[in-house]
């Protein structure tokens, strides 16, 4: 499984912000390309071609473009969902925009926005959703759940039922 | 995090998704009690849950979830309208007509809404299909919990789809789509009491636009 968390984060080590120099003028930098990548473009894209599998963790704006399985957390950045992004996968994130198709459940910490071409099947908890006309979305919204509390445990608090507790198939 | 839930299935299928501003520019309101009915009833319960099975309107989303409920969105119409639904027009062909191939499977837990909001979805499936529909649908209401259903009873001209946009508590703004006219089903008033005969009919009215709305209730 591909976990960016045991990847070494550049970052973690530089100097803090206030401290920064720009590009051309700090020598040390300017021969370290993973600075170098990091400067030139703020969010990451996970190409067409790429197909992951596991939990993607991140520091960064990140988009995808490609597929993937698992689950993906970018605590404090903007997750977008590309127009070819085939996402099966729980979603955690600062922002997330859906262009693309998302299975699973997506968690904002700010807000939703599925796009037109977007298609979303699972459940959204953010304070804000826009969806748009256009869009497909099947799920339930929760716009009062704190983004990483778990449906279940928000319905016992509430002394609710979960909604798929025991799955009633109607075949049509 | 824990793993993507058993009942999200893959997508797999066109979703027929209507084009973004694919309105016409004449959209009506009209006054709708069944409505405000329905939204006082299950107002005065903790934390209702609704059920919308209509055209995916974000409007309405937002403006449920600000009068205290909490909605889910499983939008059916799309679905059932992708343009390779057969003609259900002719009724004496109706047992020829297959299923749609775009319908899946009804996947909640019984006893889990308030209430739920079919719009006009009835007039888009087969008789057998609609008491199918209407059972599941009935298994997954608390008990008491309502039923908003519409159906258009237009026979002479062809509606275009129609999409349904919450103005006010006792308000509805009918919004015809551009789209390509999508066949429907004429239904009988007889065969409408008899979809519902299980259900307790709180109210059934006729509107000046030929539509009838229908408000039941789960006994």
């Amino acid at each position: 499984m591909w976990n960016w968390k045991d990847e070494k984060d550049p970052w973690k080590e530089e100097t803090p912000l206030q401290s920064r120099q720009p590009l051309e003028s700090n020598p040390q930098t300017q021969n370290n390309p993973d600075v170098r990548r990091k400067t030139m473009t703020q969010t990451a894209i996970i190409g067409q071609s790429i197909h992951i599998k596991g939990e993607l963790t991140g520091n960064e704006d990140l988009t995808i473009e490609g597929r993937v399985e698992g689950n993906i957390e970018l605590k404090d950045h903007h997750l977008i969902i590309g127009q070819g992004g085939n996402i099966k996968a729980n979603l955690n994130a600062k922002k997330i925009t859906i262009v693309g198709e998302v299975l699973g459940n997506v968690n904002a910490a700010e807000n939703v926005e599925i796009k037109e071409t977007g298609k979303l099947r699972g459940d959204i908890t953010a304070p804000r959703v826009a969806i748009a006309d256009g869009a497909f979305f099947k799920g339930s919204v929760d716009m009062e759940r704190k983004p990483g509390q778990s449906k279940e445990k928000a319905l016992s608090e509430d002394n609710g039922q979960p909604q798929r507790a025991e799955r009633m198939a109607v075949k049509l | 995090m824990g793993p993507i839930p058993q009942y999200l299935s893959p997508l797999t299928q066109t979703m027929g998704v209507v084009p973004s501003g694919g309105e016409t520019s004449s959209p009506q309101v009209h006054p709708s009690n069944n409505l405000k009915r329905l939204l006082q009833t299950l107002g005065a319960r903790p934390k209702p849950q609704l059920l919308d099975l209509g055209r995916l309107e974000s409007h309405n989303i937002d403006w449920l979830i600000h009068k205290g409920f909490r909605v889910s969105v499983d939008d059916r119409i799309t679905l059932l309208t992708a343009p390779a639904m057969p003609p259900l027009d002719n009724r004496k062909e109706e047992k020829k007509i297959p299923s749609p191939p775009s319908l899946e499977i009804l996947e909640y837990a019984a006893s889990s809404f308030d209430g739920i909001l079919c719009w006009d979805l009835f007039d888009y499936i087969v008789m057998k299909q609609a008491q199918v529909l209407l059972s599941g649908l009935e298994a997954i209401l608390k008990p008491k919990g309502l039923l908003l259903a519409f159906f258009n009873f237009n026979r002479s001209t062809p509606l275009p789809p129609i999409r349904y946009r919450i103005h006010g508590e006792d308000q509805l703004e009918y919004r015809p789509l551009t789209a390509d006219t999508i066949p429907r089903r004429v239904y009988e008033n007889r065969e409408i009491q008899d979809l519902f005969s299980k259900f307790k009919l709180l109210n059934s009215c006729f509107l000046k636009n030929q539509m009838r709305e229908v408000l039941v209730q789960k006994q």
